[in-house]
């Protein structure tokens, strides 16, 4: 009987990956999926019919930014359908997401994420603290933007910047491909 | 229940009493604090909720120490300050009978360089190998922006040794998308014996950089000092400065401020409910469901704050904008449908013998434990705590709405998550009742910044914030917003060793401690 329910909600519950119409009422800016449509065709140019593996790195954000990568998995956005996953090592990633102003007590272990990741891996900066260390900027247990640690590619702004934010950053990024 | 005012009369070293609102003010020597606080737990049955430092070098040449102990049957505060000279910045340790404030005492020292004596385990705290010996940012002549040298300094974790004794290192950089901790257990097989943690990876220096501040200037770091609980500190703030002030926030403000505290409340409800039944256990159809659920929240937020995390809408003297009646029906159609569809959902999963399996005795936190760490919000009342700030020291428009605080007996993961099951229950109940009966009126007020000190004690989604403010000519002159996770995090030694290593995430959830909060 349970097992039935299971099955029921599995496979009768409400389906909510949305097309392109829906998002456009709900979006203001161009539709996520339309963002995601043309990064899946730029990954599979660039990569070869591969996908884009990113590792996420926080280097001393407020914890916002990570609960809009964890949004990116979940059905509304579902960014592995576009090609882009995130993995658990760096030494299986393309890409890293840095967030957080980089802390003195992190410093070393960036440093260390960014050496173990297969070369070339594109570093973005997510959100203000990223960028140049935002409000939290030349406090001493602060080291500043990502950049004063490990070279930046992608710079994407926000507090935290929202999850099409991210995805039309990254785009922007990979169109450009001056890495 | 007897008031403060009648226990401090049985002490004769307590001296210029005075009292200010809810909370009471008090001073004792440095060489009776230890002895005179554990009479206060131990025999009158107060909780200490809060210690932490001040430099007061360039007014009376000495630095503080300042206890804040909670009276919760009578709503009260009641704050113990003893000076110690600058020569000799030395007191006896309360840890040593009074567990729940290991922490804080490691913490002062590292910030202020005043020792606990006595303290059984000195090591260092906030400062990792890269922080010079002697520094201690918190110290007035300590510049916000100072530029340390690099720095080699141990910071050793316990081990033990034996044969088929093996150390496994964790963090910082996890596995999963989650915030920096570095975790180390000592294990036998897969049991995990001891278990510690080395945490303030992400210390941002918000208390320094707090320093200084006019009280609205200071707001965006209040909200950054955990993203996903952005609401209630700001309210813990503005609360406190409202005191300080004596302002009369007019009651839809109130309304509203209770309203946005429930729906963030709700969000990390739900949130946590799918991850510790999705991420924790690998039930994943429960984190599948969760996550598009709080997504719908989240985008709730969006709609209304322009912002995706309940931010920016708690400011001094009320709230920045007023939400019409359309889009307050909105807010509760949305929440009532998120909170009925998670209910189907963990019904199925509560449904799971597997998933039961995985939840039941794991991760157990005894009663008595508990009350030693002075453990806050889900952990506590999992473990048959009795403590809620709403209703203990009732603030804003909670005063007016009463509503049941949940408590389970058995303290496991499984306990944890049914109390926010229930609780997501009664905030939907509060919801409807704040929306229902919303006051009509001015949603803010013109605050005086005034002078003097207070504190703001707000229970946010994961348990009691208290902060304790001090301004002093218009700028904030001390600052310490103290986050529940400061105070749960040590449990982990004691809710960790007896289970297998696989079982530390899905307790790690069950709590689903803020890092960036602890570590400031």
């Amino acid at each position: 009987m349970k097992f039935l329910q299971l099955l029921k909600i599995l496979f009768l519950g409400p389906k909510v990956t949305e097309n392109a119409e829906k998002i456009k009422e709900t979006d203001k800016d161009d539709s996520f999926e339309a963002v995601g449509k043309e990064l899946k065709e730029t990954i599979q140019h660039l990569y070869g019919g591969r996908s884009l593996r990113i590792r996420a790195v926080d280097a001393g954000s407020t914890n916002a930014e990570e609960i809009e990568f964890t949004a990116l998995n979940n059905a509304y956005y579902d960014i592995d359908r576009f090609g882009l996953t995130f993995v658990a090592s760096p030494r299986h990633a393309d890409m890293l997401f840095v967030s957080g102003p980089v802390t003195r007590n992190l410093e070393k272990a960036l440093l260390t994420t960014y050496e173990a990741a297969p070369s070339p891996c594109i570093v973005v900066a997510l959100g203000d603290g990223a960028i140049d260390g935002g409000i939290w900027k030349d406090s001493y247990a602060v080291v500043g933007g990502v950049e004063k640690v490990i070279p930046v590619h992608i710079r994407i702004p926000g507090n935290p910047p929202r999850p099409i934010e991210i995805l039309r950053g990254v785009l922007h990024a990979l169109n450009q491909k001056n890495f | 229940m007897t008031t403060i005012q009648e226990i401090l009369k049985n002490f004769s070293e307590i001296r210029d009493i005075q009292q200010k609102g809810d909370t009471i003010f008090a001073s004792i020597s440095r060489e009776d604090l230890a002895r005179i606080s554990t009479a206060l737990v131990n025999e009158h049955g107060l909780v200490l909720s809060l210690l932490y430092g001040t430099d007061d070098r360039k007014e009376n040449g000495a630095f503080g120490v300042h206890v804040i102990f909670s009276q919760d049957k009578n709503g009260q505060w009641f704050k113990l300050s003893a000076a110690l000279p600058e020569n000799d910045p030395t007191y006896q340790s309360l840890t040593a009978t009074i567990m729940a404030a290991h922490w804080y005492e490691r913490y002062v020292q590292d910030m202020f360089g005043v020792v606990a004596v006595g303290h059984p385990d000195p090591r260092r705290l906030v400062h990792h190998e890269n922080i010079p010996l002697g520094t201690h940012p918190l110290r007035k002549d300590f510049a916000w922006n100072a530029k340390l040298e690099k720095a080699n300094v141990l910071y050793p974790m316990h081990h033990i040794k034996g044969e088929g004794i093996f150390e496994i290192p964790v963090g910082p950089i996890h596995a999963g998308i989650i915030e920096p901790g570095h975790f180390r257990f000592n294990v036998a097989g897969e049991r995990i014996l001891t278990l510690e943690g080395k945490l303030f990876f992400t210390h941002k220096g918000v208390e320094k950089l707090l320093e200084g501040k006019t009280p609205k200037a200071a707001l965006p770091f209040i909200e950054g000092i955990s993203g996903d609980m952005a609401a209630s500190h700001a309210l813990a703030y503005v609360q406190a400065v409202e005191t300080i002030a004596a302002c009369k926030v007019p009651e839809r403000a109130q309304m509203l401020r209770a309203l946005v505290c429930e729906l963030e409340r709700l969000t990390m409800h739900i949130h946590d409910l799918a991850n510790i039944g999705g991420m924790g256990t690998g039930y994943s159809f429960i984190a599948a469901n969760g996550f598009r659920i709080k997504e719908r929240m989240m985008r709730l937020s969006d709609v209304i704050f322009g912002n995706r995390f309940w931010k920016d809408m708690i400011v001094l003297g009320g709230v920045a904008k007023d939400i019409d009646d359309v889009r307050l029906e909105k807010i509760l159609s949305i929440a009532k449908a998120a909170h009925s569809e998670m209910l189907k959902i963990v019904t199925q999963a509560l449904a799971s013998d597997g998933f039961l399996d995985r939840l039941q005795t794991t991760g157990v936190l005894p009663l008595e434990v508990a009350k030693a760490f002075g453990a806050l919000g889900i952990a506590a009342r999992g473990s048959g705590l009795d403590r809620d700030v709403r209703r203990d020291h009732a603030y804003g428009a909670y005063q007016k709405f009463p509503f049941s605080v949940v408590i389970k007996k058995k303290g496991d993961v499984h306990s944890r998550y049914l109390v926010r099951i229930e609780e997501m229950q009664e905030t939907i109940n509060l919801i409807e009742k704040l929306i229902g009966n919303m006051a009509k009126g001015e949603i803010s007020t013109n605050i005086d910044i005034k002078d003097g000190f207070a504190v703001g004690a707000v229970e946010s989604w994961r348990g009691e914030i208290l902060l304790a403010l001090e301004i002093k000519n218009g700028a904030i002159e001390r600052c310490f917003p103290r986050d529940p996770s400061f105070c749960n995090w040590a449990l982990f030694g004691i809710m960790g060793p007896g289970n297998i290593v696989p079982d530390f995430p899905l307790i790690n959830k069950s709590l689903n401690l803020s890092y960036s909060g602890t570590d400031l």
